[in-house]
């Protein structure tokens, strides 16, 4: 008789009847004279019917899904791939909303609220601040007098009314920039060849304008040559605008006092505010508005996209 | 002939013909929660059990049960057909591995608190009064079977559990595991031949008629 050995994966798979018909066959005509191959079999077998009569645990509990987890479930998936593209046009809307309204606000200003006065740029006021000694300026001089020295010696000038409750214009010329070293940066900043040198004085309603002949001495004397000297030779074109300015201010109600009126290089250096010959393009905040006009169509289209094509 | 495994096999075939589980499939696959809430009733003991004999632990494989739940549903429509018993043991199996890597990092349990943990979260073990001899010994044998279980190689107490307590065959086990079919045969053969020798160092606790 001759005994075959069979392995342990051959005997587990005869248990579950699935061994070749060919060797299932001789394994059984084995078992009939292999006592320990009989025995390997029941020993095995009682194991697997150990394992397969135990009943299984109950779950705690059940494990049924509610609308809710499902609900929750399936958004996440498109939720983290549709985020970060909404924010990021939403932020984009609301940059460009925001961009528009400054710019429409500029561009207003300019144009209806401050007549005459162009539009700051950013790069203009530096220069000119740098060159402002130690004496403090106040906020209002952002928009404070500018007058050029030898138009304020003249006391007649200056003796004009000021319209109440406002703060006054004046309308200051500007010397062509013609080549002139200490007026380079004054020319970078103004760009026209005629630009409307805006200038706004603090004076009080009914003040008058006094200065007597020392200031008015100490006002005729130049600039030193290291500050950006907002003076220039008389000309023509500069009594023309002086002219302007003085009917502008003729128009107001108040006077103007010596006291008020900045008498000192210091005070002249006012800001000198960057000016654009053409301000703000219009163009620029018609863009802006045309573009945060889109964009807020679009975020609004596919934010409230998927709800209306779950409907 | 094989009257053992014929018998074995009969004791355990679910009866899938009694309840038209394609049809609740394809419902479920259109969007409908009772329909896989009615396969979920189906097949919560199956997916629970071999959850905690792959875990140790009730309360993760209470977790994995329901995040694999889920995820079968979230993946229904990737559902070819064959045996769904099969692609739904798979998820918790895959859930279950990926835990269990992530916990290999952390400090493990010692077996003995294991034992104490599972009888907590688990009142059909506590012996909380009297009770009929019989069921004393049904209670003691189960947990003997589950610490035994547990103490084998891991991709062989799958095996033996998804073919010798869930009923799996061994087409459905290789689908399960996502492994050979001759895979399934040897490391079935392996975890039988493992949980004899161990059951026969724990005879004394056996009781008498299953003692080997």
């Amino acid at each position: 008789m001759t005994q075959r050995r069979w392995s342990t994966t051959e005997v587990s798979a005869y248990l579950d009847g699935q061994l070749e018909p060919k060797r299932q066959a001789a394994l059984e005509a084995d078992m009939e004279h292999n006592v320990a191959l009989r025995r390997r079999i029941e020993e095995m077998q009682h194991v697997v019917s150990l394992l397969r009569a135990e009943p299984l645990r109950e779950p705690p509990r059940n494990y049924l899904l509610t609308s809710s987890m499902v609900a929750e479930a399936t958004p996440r998936t498109t939720k983290s791939a549709k985020r970060t593209p909404l924010l990021v046009l939403r932020l984009a809307t609301s940059m460009v909303t925001l961009a528009f309204v400054i710019t429409f606000g500029l561009t207003a200003l300019q144009g209806n609220l401050i007549p005459g006065m162009q539009a700051r740029s950013s790069a203009a006021p530096e220069a000119v601040m740098m060159d402002q000694p130690v004496e403090p300026a106040e906020p209002d001089d952002a928009l404070s007098v500018m007058v050029m020295p030898e138009v304020l010696t003249d006391k007649d000038d200056l003796e004009m009314p000021a319209e109440e409750g406002e703060p006054e214009m004046l309308l200051a010329p500007l010397p062509e920039a013609a080549g002139e070293e200490d007026e380079v940066e004054r020319a970078t900043a103004v760009e026209s060849a005629e630009p409307e040198m805006s200038v706004m004085t603090e004076t009080d309603p009914g003040d008058e304008v006094v200065i007597d002949d020392v200031e008015a001495a100490a006002l005729e004397e130049p600039l030193p040559s290291d500050r950006v000297d907002l003076q220039r030779e008389p000309s023509p074109e500069a009594d023309a605008a002086i002219e302007d300015g003085e009917q502008f201010l003729a128009e107001d109600p108040g006077e103007v006092t010596g006291e008020d009126v900045p008498t000192s290089p210091v005070e002249d250096s006012v800001m000198v505010v960057g000016l654009d010959e053409g301000g703000l393009s219009p163009w620029i905040s018609r863009g802006l508005g045309i573009a945060a006009v889109i964009l807020a169509a679009v975020t609004f289209w596919l934010t409230y996209q998927p709800l209306s094509r779950r409907k | 002939m094989s009257t053992y495994s014929s018998r074995a096999a009969e004791s355990l075939i679910t009866p899938v013909e009694s309840w038209d589980e394609e049809t609740l499939i394809n419902s479920a696959q259109r969007g409908s929660v009772d329909a896989f809430n009615e396969l979920i009733l189906h097949y919560q003991s199956q997916v629970y059990n071999l959850a905690l004999h792959i875990m140790h632990d009730a309360a993760a494989a209470d977790d994995a049960t329901q995040e694999a739940f889920i995820s079968a549903y979230r993946a229904l429509k990737q559902f070819r057909g064959g045996s769904f018993r099969a692609w739904l043991l798979r998820i918790v199996t895959n859930a279950c591995y990926d835990e269990l890597r992530r916990q290999k990092r952390r400090p493990k349990v010692s077996w003995e608190d294991f034992g104490d943990m599972e009888e907590e979260a688990n009142p059909h073990l506590v012996d909380d009064g009297p009770r009929p001899e019989e069921s004393l010994q049904q209670r003691e044998l189960q947990a003997l079977l589950e610490r035994t279980i547990a103490r084998l190689p891991e991709h062989h107490r799958t095996t033996l559990v998804l073919v010798d307590r869930l009923g799996l065959s061994y087409e459905e086990a290789a689908e399960a595991m996502d492994v050979a079919l001759g895979t399934v045969k040897s490391r079935l053969a392996r975890a039988r031949r493992e949980m004899q020798k161990l059951l026969q160092d724990e005879q004394e606790l056996l009781p008498s008629r299953y003692r080997l």
